[in-house]
Order: structure tokens, then C-alpha cells, then sequence
């Protein structure tokens, strides 16, 4: 999993490119995008935190919206290829399976949204790969080599969006309550449920 | 790649670049000028097309790359904010670490 580098507000993309429908409130996502890099220190304000877990509950609309952005970003990845109906029902039905693959039965919502992105990065590299081998077979040099590049970045994505499931699936392992946060019935159990208000040590163990 | 008039006679010439600097190089004038301009020009025209060819194929590229990246932004986010929200933190060496008492 890498940690976003710039500090950027990507929220009014973010929102531009979602549907009216998906219940996304904008207020709510730019103070998410600004809680999440307040809270990045080795010390957050555990105030800032508490804000942060409410915001999560409050808004389920950020989780859902990731699925709305999913669905959205492969029918327009996949109309770049212009495909035959065939070909696009094959990449939408294979990243759904591979989403509810990864998910599995009762996956939490940070689960799941790891899933979607695993999806939405599984058919950029078909994609790609499509282009790749149109390419191969015009037998234009540059072409080759520039989809051979696009082809390899589009498979370290995909990896590491992989390994960020695996990861959080690992830490989940000694602490649970990172899963915990249930969208659905709007339970949540995170660092609340501790009872700690003041900022915490670091522990150093790995 | 052009024609230079030089009192009745016109003369096919190349602009070639040599290290910082382009050199004009004289090719001469008559029918073998005539033909190597023409296949200049057609080499000229192809990599024009090729040069669209590639332009267009890597617009479709950053088009299929957009809502992607938009996705990961959002669930890199919701990652950050989850890992926060339950004790970890993003210490020095690159990875994601508990807080004591968590």
C-alpha cells in the first residue's frame, strides 16, 4: 500500500466524476481529504481522529461512492476500446467475479473498496494488454514500446493494489477493530471503543 | 527539406542538425534531386502520420488511466483514514505501524 504522496484536494475531481444519484455529499468528501492529512503525523489530534471515525459512519455515501466511481471508471475504460458486445460483457463480468472473489461473503467496507480498486486496475491491464497486442501486430516499434511501458506500469498497480488488500488483511489479523467500521447498520467499533483520549505512544514492535 | 532558387536554377537542400546546430546540406538540382525530394516528402508524411498515430494512442492511454487514478486516490484515502482511525500510523521506513495502546 503506498501512502498519497501529493497533498493535492482531489475531492472536486473526485465528485465531478461521480453520478448524481450516488449520494455523494462534496462538503463531506473535501473535510475527509482534509481530516485524513491533518491526522497523517506520528502524534494526530485525537480529536481530529474522533472527527474522522464520525465523518466515516456519517457518510456512508464516501464508502458507496468508491463502487459508483468503480462502475463509472470501467464503462468508460472500456469504451476507449470501442469492444464488441461480447468483449465488453467479458471484462465487466470477469471484474465483477474478481471483486466478489477478493471480497468474499460479509467482506467489511474497506474490504470491499480495496476489491473495487483491485477490479477497476485488473481491466486497465486487459486494456492495455489489448492495445499491446494490436500493436505488436501493426509491428510499429515505438507503438510497441510504448504500450510494453503502459502494460508494465498498469501490472505494478494492479500488484500493488493486490498487496494493499493482503496488507490490511494481515494488520486486521492483530487488530481487528480496523475492520470493524459497518456501514450497513452504523456500527462502529474503532479506537472509541478503547476509551483513549489522549494521543497515543508509538510502539515500535512491528 | 526545401528548394533554394539561385538565379535560373532552383536547388534541392536538407536542414541537418550536426551536435547544437543545423547545417544547410546541398543536394543539387535535376532529375535525382527531384526524386530524393519526393521520397522526402513521403518519409516527411509518414512520420507526421505516426507522430498522430501516437498522440491519439496516448490520449486513449491517460483516457483509460483518469478514472483509475481517481479511484485509487479515493480508496488510498479511505485506507489512510481507516488505518489512522484505528491506532496505526505511517512511520519513517515506509510502513504502517500501531500505536501503543491501541
Amino acid at each position: 500500500m503506498t501512502k498519497p504522496k501529493k497533498k493535492i484536494d482531489p475531492s472536486r475531481d473526485i465528485v465531478n466524476a461521480l453520478s448524481p444519484s450516488s449520494g455523494f455529499d462534496a462538503d463531506a468528501l473535501r473535510t475527509f481529504f482534509d481530516l485524513v492529512s491533518r491526522t497523517d503525523h506520528d502524534r494526530p489530534d485525537p480529536i481530529d481522529l474522533l472527527k474522522l471515525e464520525d465523518l466515516l459512519i456519517a457518510n456512508p455515501g464516501i464508502w458507496r461512492g468508491v463502487a459508483d466511481l468503480a462502475v463509472r471508471g470501467i464503462n468508460l475504460m472500456i469504451d476507449q476500446i470501442n469492444p464488441s458486445p461480447s468483449v465488453r460483457l467479458s471484462l465487466r463480468r470477469g471484474a465483477d467475479e474478481l471483486r466478489a472473489e477478493l471480497a468474499g461473503v460479509g467482506a467489511s467496507p474497506l474490504e470491499s473498496v480495496l476489491a473495487e480498486q483491485i477490479s477497476v486496475c485488473w481491466v486497465r491491464l486487459r486494456i492495455f494488454e489489448v492495445w499491446h497486442i494490436s500493436a505488436a501486430a501493426e509491428g510499429d516499434p515505438v507503438l510497441i514500446k510504448f504500450w510494453e511501458a503502459r502494460v508494465t506500469s498498469a501490472q505494478h498497480r494492479f500488484l500493488a493494489a493486490c498487496e494493499s488488500l493482503a496488507r490490511i488483511r494481515r494488520l486486521a489479523a492483530r487488530t481487528p477493530q480496523l475492520l470493524q467500521i459497518n456501514v450497513a447498520d452504523q456500527q462502529i467499533n474503532v479506537a472509541r471503543a478503547a476509551g483513549k483520549d489522549l494521543p497515543p505512544a508509538l510502539d515500535l514492535a512491528p | 527539406m526545401s528548394w533554394s532558387k539561385r538565379g535560373s536554377h532552383r536547388y534541392y537542400i536538407r536542414k541537418v542538425r550536426r551536435g547544437d546546430r543545423f547545417v544547410t546540406v546541398y543536394i543539387g538540382r535535376g532529375p535525382a534531386a527531384e526524386a530524393i525530394a519526393a521520397l522526402d516528402a513521403e518519409i516527411s508524411a509518414a512520420r507526421r502520420g505516426l507522430i498522430a498515430a501516437h498522440a491519439e494512442q496516448a490520449a486513449v492511454a491517460d483516457a483509460v488511466d483518469a478514472p483509475a487514478e481517481l479511484v485509487k486516490v479515493l480508496v488510498e484515502a479511505l485506507t489512510e483514514a481507516s488505518l489512522l482511525a484505528s491506532g496505526h500510523h505511517y512511520d519513517d521506513h515506509g510502513e504502517w505501524k500501531r500505536l501503543r495502546g491501541k
